[in-house]
């Protein structure tokens, strides 16, 4: 029996007093990548920062870790950061956030000999991009001058650099697209002999993983081995983990044609992505746009919200020539966050679009309308004098759910809105988007998550398929449209 | 590389067009401290003449000061006269003694640039030595120590320090003298006092700065790959958290001229200060203009020099770098 790569025994977290985790224990063996899955809160974050030493000084923490040098105890800081690179590697969820925005991508890299006072190896490092598949020449572009799937391979360099047996890795796919996010995802299992990968996301695991852990509540609620992953042999644990992402497709769409574009085309920076693009959603309808990243969804979305000129062809509003009027579209974005004013309580957030003519509403009709709109979208818990901060990425994404009821807008246009979200928290978003199809809005919604495509959506649309050409459509309508003479 | 060249270029441009601004504040503030003078109550004959402790002028003393003043000229012609001597570094005569005011304030102008200086760099030192120290043991008792220090001094006035360093520095111990007339000793007590004032709301900045960014993504995937606390503070958390202290340093650094006054008064320095503040009890306004103006280029002189630093920080305000 080979030894394992790393050994972890009796790891408990707590905060004055209140577990987080409890006595976790599992071995890595060589070769193998064990998933870490869970719900957001659930305490797999913590139990990856436990074994990193990242946890805040009021964490109290028990338990030990084998890595290649023997036992270490994980309280004991200083002796678990000399491991930290060279016998433990990390990859972070979101690759600009992980990189020092000042710094070039190479000192990025060249930080995993620097930490622990050793001279940066060149050979290694052009090794590394050999590898990887990046070129060299980029290293010393600053990190915003980067695609993500290609930061996200920088941070694989980093954390392999110097040899570590086992890599550690946050949800390292969930800021990249789907097509980058398997690349990403190979260049992670091909670094190291062993992988720890935390995820929320079970068709990824079941992609990748060996083995899997579900954890719930801070305790291993579940352990499947690569045989039991496929759909059909899902063990209970798991099985309900998936079903608590499931969501109904919004009702068969009907009536008016709120949008409709032909031959319509979209450039960015003088660059035609879409071309010869014809479209037309009506009231209750979902159409999904899917692409990999830089194809331009993002472009189009702008082009239909009517804050871009097209590049070519016409779009009708409600059946005319005319740009959008106040109230009429609404974007939701993937972070949620930076489209509210953090400033304001929630409920000025949600009942914003009551300010403006003409659903002007006075400000206590406002607030009332705000508790409403928060509590139909599962948010009656919340205190409405709240400011954004205090919310979790779901939560956030349902406020701005929130306040695009209330501006009843003919048209959605939603850019990722569930792709920062476990899927507690996606089906609950998306349950609040269907709410918007039913009460009568068109929805425009662009993800990389094919399986959220294909069961929400009633149509979707590949764009940037070859690069040239109309972009073909990938699936039927599930309903018809039937325009209203 | 053309990357490169493109890069370089971006800076120079971002410079250029700031540097333009700059020399556009400094016209600005030309015109609007040569507004100061009408709004002076009076004939500028009178003031000049009060100035000189005159009181009873003969017709010939007026026509002879009009001539000399160039006073029976327009208003604007006034000013553009003034201005092209300016450009030259002629801020005219002074109204009091009648000598150019510009070797009135170069005579000076060394020992209030050495106090500045040295207060500069002595806050300089202190603030960063200080949001260091309370960075490196956020909550603990350094911490704690340099916050409760910080509070205290910010709501001092410098001049109630000040004050008290002369109680207990000069008359106490016995260091520097109470009338100076330029000692080194009371050059460094003016110049702490000065400093340490200062430093006090820069330190609670760079503090701030310094603790969010060692919350922040960069700094945590630096510790996983086991970087010590010092390097991810000096590293990951320093450069980015300089930028909004710089700003904050910029535009100090002009009011710490135009502050000087009142501390050289107490600790009678022999500095520009002084001077000015003779030419204010007169109102001696071509003094008062000229050092309003050096006041003001000071000040923009500073916020370029901070412009240029943060374009040679953060790339991402590098105008190619925009998306």
């Amino acid at each position: 029996m080979t030894e394992a790569l790393l050994s972890v025994a009796g790891l408990s977290v707590s905060y004055g007093g209140i577990p987080v985790l409890r006595d976790i224990a599992f071995d890595l063996a060589p070769g193998e990548t064990l998933a870490i899955l869970g719900l957001s809160g659930c305490g797999k974050s913590t139990l990856l920062r436990a074994l990193l030493g990242l946890l805040p000084p009021s964490a109290h923490v028990e338990g030990t870790a084998r890595t290649a040098s023997g036992p270490v105890r994980l309280a004991d800081r200083a002796a678990l950061r000399q491991r930290l690179g060279r016998e433990i590697g990390f990859v972070a969820q979101n690759p600009f956030d992980a990189c020092a925005p000042l710094r070039r991508v190479r000192a990025h890299v060249e930080e995993a000999w620097r930490a622990h006072g050793l001279p940066p190896d060149a050979a290694r490092i052009a090794g590394l991009c050999a590898q990887l598949g990046l070129d060299p020449a980029t290293l010393d572009r600053h990190p915003h001058e980067w695609s993500g799937g290609m930061l996200q391979r920088a941070n694989i360099a980093a954390a392999v650099a110097l040899a570590p047996p086992v890599v550690l890795a946050d949800e390292p796919t969930s800021a990249v697209d789907a097509e980058t996010a398997d690349a990403v995802m190979a260049c992670l299992r091909a670094g190291a002999p062993g992988t720890v990968v935390v995820s929320h996301d079970l068709p990824l695991v079941q992609r990748i993983a060996d083995r899997v852990l579900l954890i719930e509540d801070g305790r291993i609620a579940a352990v499947a081995a690569r045989a039991d992953l496929a759909a059909d042999r899902l063990p209970p644990a798991l099985r309900a983990f998936r079903q608590a992402g499931a969501v109904a497709r919004p009702a068969a769409p009907g009536g008016e044609v709120v949008l409709a574009a032909s031959g319509l085309a979209v450039a960015r920076g003088g660059l035609r992505l879409i071309e010869g693009l014809d479209l037309a959603l009506c009231r209750g309808e979902v159409i999904g746009i899917a692409g990999r990243s830089g194809t331009g969804k993002s472009t189009l979305l702008a082009v239909l919200a009517g804050a871009l000129p097209p590049a070519a062809g016409v779009i009708r509003r409600s059946g005319a020539l005319r740009p959008p009027q106040r109230g009429e579209v609404l974007s939701l974005f993937q972070d949620s966050l930076s489209s509210m004013n953090r400033r304001w309580p929630l409920s000025r957030i949600v009942a914003e679009p009551l300010t403006v003519a003409p659903r002007r509403v006075p400000g206590r009709a406002r607030r009332d309308a705000a508790v409403g709109a928060l509590a139909a979208f599962g948010l009656g818990h919340l205190d409405p004098g709240l400011r954004p901060e205090h919310l979790s990425f779901g939560q956030a994404q349902r406020v701005t759910l929130a306040r695009a009821s209330l501006a009843g807008p003919a048209l959605v246009l939603a850019d990722e809105p569930t792709s920062a979200l476990d899927p507690r928290q996606k089906a609950r978003a998306l349950d609040g988007l269907a709410r918007l199809a039913e009460a009568g809005a068109g929805i425009v919604l662009v993800s990389h998550d094919r399986a959220l495509l294909d069961t929400f959506c009633h149509r979707t649309l590949l764009v940037g398929w070859s690069g040239q050409g109309p972009a073909p459509e990938r699936s039927a309508p599930a309903a018809p449209c039937r325009p209203r003479a | 590389m053309t990357g490169a060249v493109s890069r370089g270029r971006g800076i120079i441009r971002a410079l250029v067009l700031r540097l333009w601004q700059a020399v556009l504040a400094a016209a600005g503030a030309s015109l609007l401290v040569w507004l100061m003078l009408p709004l002076a109550p009076g004939d500028p004959v009178d003031m000049i003449l009060s100035a000189r402790r005159i009181e009873e002028p003969t017709a010939e003393q007026i026509a002879a000061l009009r001539d000399r003043f160039g006073l029976d000229l327009p208003f604007w012609q006034r000013y553009l006269l003034w201005l092209g001597g300016v450009v030259q570094g002629d801020f005219g005569l002074s109204w009091r003694t009648g000598e150019p005011v510009w070797d009135g304030l170069v005579r000076r102008l060394p020992a209030s640039l050495q106090l500045v200086g040295l207060s500069f760099a002595i806050s300089v030192g202190w603030s960063l030595a200080l949001a260091l120290v309370a960075a490196r043991w956020t909550g603990r008792w350094p911490d704690r120590v340099v916050l409760a220090y910080t509070r205290i001094l910010a709501a001092t006035p410098s001049f109630v320090l000040a004050l008290l360093v002369l109680q207990f520095a000069v008359v106490g111990l016995g260091l520097g003298r109470v009338l100076s007339g330029g000692a080194g000793a009371t050059l460094v007590l003016a110049a702490a006092v000065l400093g340490i004032d200062r430093a006090a709301g820069w330190t609670q900045l760079l503090r701030a700065g310094l603790i969010e960014h060692l919350a922040r993504g960069p700094a945590d995937v630096a510790r996983a790959r086991g970087a010590g606390p010092g390097r991810v503070l000096t590293v990951y958390a320093l450069p980015p958290a300089l930028l909004p202290w710089l700003t904050a340093l910029g535009i100090s650094l002009g009011g710490l001229i135009g502050g000087a006054p009142v501390l050289e008064a107490i600790f009678t320095w022999p500095g520009v200060g002084q001077h000015v503040l003779t030419a204010l009890s007169v109102r001696d306004v071509p003094v008062i203009q000229a050092f309003v103006l050096i006041a003001v280029l000071a000040y923009v002189a500073a916020s370029l020099l901070v412009d240029a630093l943060a374009l040679l920080i953060d790339p991402r305000l590098r105008p190619e770098a925009r998306r």
